[in-house]
C-alpha cells in the first residue's frame, strides 16, 4: 500500500517540478529573465519560494510537498518578517 | 475547481466591467475602454504603492552597505541572506518583495488580456443580467485603427515602450554586479523588446495597446519614484 502510494505520488511531483523550473527560467523575479531588476533579491525569505517549493516537492512528493509550498507562499507576504526558512528534514 | 474560481471571481467581473464601460462611454470606443480599464486595474493593483516607495527609498540609502554585504558573502548565499535580513531589521525596513501578492496579480493580468482578446472578437458569453449586451463591439479605435487586426505601428510602439521601461530600471553605475547579471540586464534591455515586437505585430492591435498602456503606467510609476528620491536628496 505504501509502495503504491509512493508511486502515485511521483508523477504529479515530476510535473510540478518541471512547471516550477520553467517558472524559474522565465517569469521568476529571483531566478528568471527579470532577475537584474532586483539586485538584492525579490522574495523576502531564503531560499526563495520557488526554490523552497522545488526542494520540498522533490523531497516529500506532490501532496506533502505541495502543502509545504502553499504554506510557504502564503507566509511570503508584507506582514511576515523575512527569515531563513529551509525545507524541514522530516514532515 | 480552479478554472471555475478563475472564471467567476476574475474573468467574468472584468468582462462585465469592460462591456459596462463600452456601453456608457460616449462614442463607444473599445480602444478608450481598453486604456481606461488597464489604468483602473493597475491602480487597484498598486495599493501598496506608497509603501513600496518608502521601502525603495530606504533601500537606495542602504545601497553601499548592501553592496558591501554582497561582496563579503559572495560564495555563501545563505549567509548573505541572513546578513541582509539583519540589516533590514536593524534599520526597520520592510523589504518590498513578497511572493503572495505577485502570485495573486498574475491571474488578474492574464484575465485582463483574455477579456480584451475575447471582446475584440465579440465573444461576450458570461454577461450579468444587469449589463446590457451591445449589438456589436466596434473594433475601431478613434475611428482610425481596427484593433481586432494586427498593426505594425502598435507592435513597434509596444516594443519601444518596453525598451524605455527597462532602460529606466537599469541599476545606476556603481551597483556591484557580476558578469551574468550584467548579461541578463543587456538581454532584458535589448533582446526582450525585439521579441515583444515580433509577437505583438501578429496579435490583434488591441492587445499591444493594452501592453503599451500597462508599460507606460509602470514607467510613470518609476519616474515618480526617481523624482521623489532626487528631491529628497537635495
Amino acid at each position: 500500500m505504501k509502495n503504491l502510494l509512493a508511486k502515485i505520488n511521483v508523477l504529479p511531483a515530476k510535473a510540478l517540478v518541471l512547471l516550477i523550473k520553467i517558472y524559474q527560467r522565465t517569469l521568476s523575479p529571483d531566478h528568471g529573465l527579470f532577475k537584474a531588476k532586483y539586485p538584492y533579491g525579490f522574495c523576502r525569505h531564503y531560499p526563495s519560494c520557488s526554490e523552497y517549493s522545488l526542494q520540498s516537492i522533490e523531497k516529500f512528493g506532490a501532496i506533502k510537498g505541495g502543502y509545504l509550498s502553499v504554506k510557504r507562499i502564503v507566509a511570503c507576504n508584507p506582514f511576515t518578517a523575512p527569515k531563513i526558512d529551509q525545507v524541514p528534514n522530516n514532515f | 475547481m480552479f478554472l471555475t474560481l478563475y472564471n467567476d471571481i476574475i474573468y467574468r467581473p472584468l468582462l462585465n466591467l469592460l462591456v459596462y464601460f463600452y456601453n456608457i462611454i460616449p462614442g463607444h470606443d473599445i480602444g478608450v475602454v481598453i486604456v481606461l480599464l488597464t489604468i483602473l486595474i493597475r491602480l487597484i493593483l498598486a495599493p501598496s504603492f506608497h509603501k513600496s516607495l518608502k521601502s525603495q527609498k530606504a533601500m537606495s540609502d542602504l545601497q553601499p552597505k548592501l553592496n558591501e554585504l554582497k561582496e563579503k558573502h559572495k560564495n555563501d548565499k545563505e549567509g548573505h541572506a541572513k546578513a541582509m535580513m539583519d540589516l533590514y531589521k536593524e534599520h526597520k525596513i520592510n523589504p518590498l518583495g513578497s511572493c503572495l501578492p505577485l502570485l495573486l496579480q498574475l491571474p488578474i493580468l492574464i484575465a485582463l488580456y483574455q477579456v480584451f482578446s475575447k471582446a475584440l472578437n465579440n465573444h461576450l458569453a458570461g454577461l450579468y443580467s444587469f449589463v446590457q449586451q451591445p449589438e456589436f463591439i466596434n473594433p475601431k479605435f478613434l475611428g482610425l485603427v481596427d484593433l481586432s487586426k494586427p498593426s505594425l505601428a502598435f507592435g513597434i510602439a509596444a516594443g519601444l515602450a518596453q525598451f524605455w521601461q527597462s532602460k529606466m530600471m537599469m541599476p545606476k553605475a556603481g551597483v556591484a554586479q557580476d558578469a551574468t547579471a550584467k548579461a541578463m540586464q543587456l538581454q532584458m534591455t535589448y533582446v526582450l523588446p525585439v521579441i515583444s515586437v515580433i509577437i505583438a505585430i501578429k496579435l490583434p492591435a488591441g492587445l499591444p495597446l493594452y501592453w503599451i498602456v500597462t508599460t507606460l503606467f509602470a514607467v510613470a510609476q518609476q519616474y515618480y519614484i526617481i523624482r521623489k528620491q532626487t528631491d529628497e536628496r537635495k
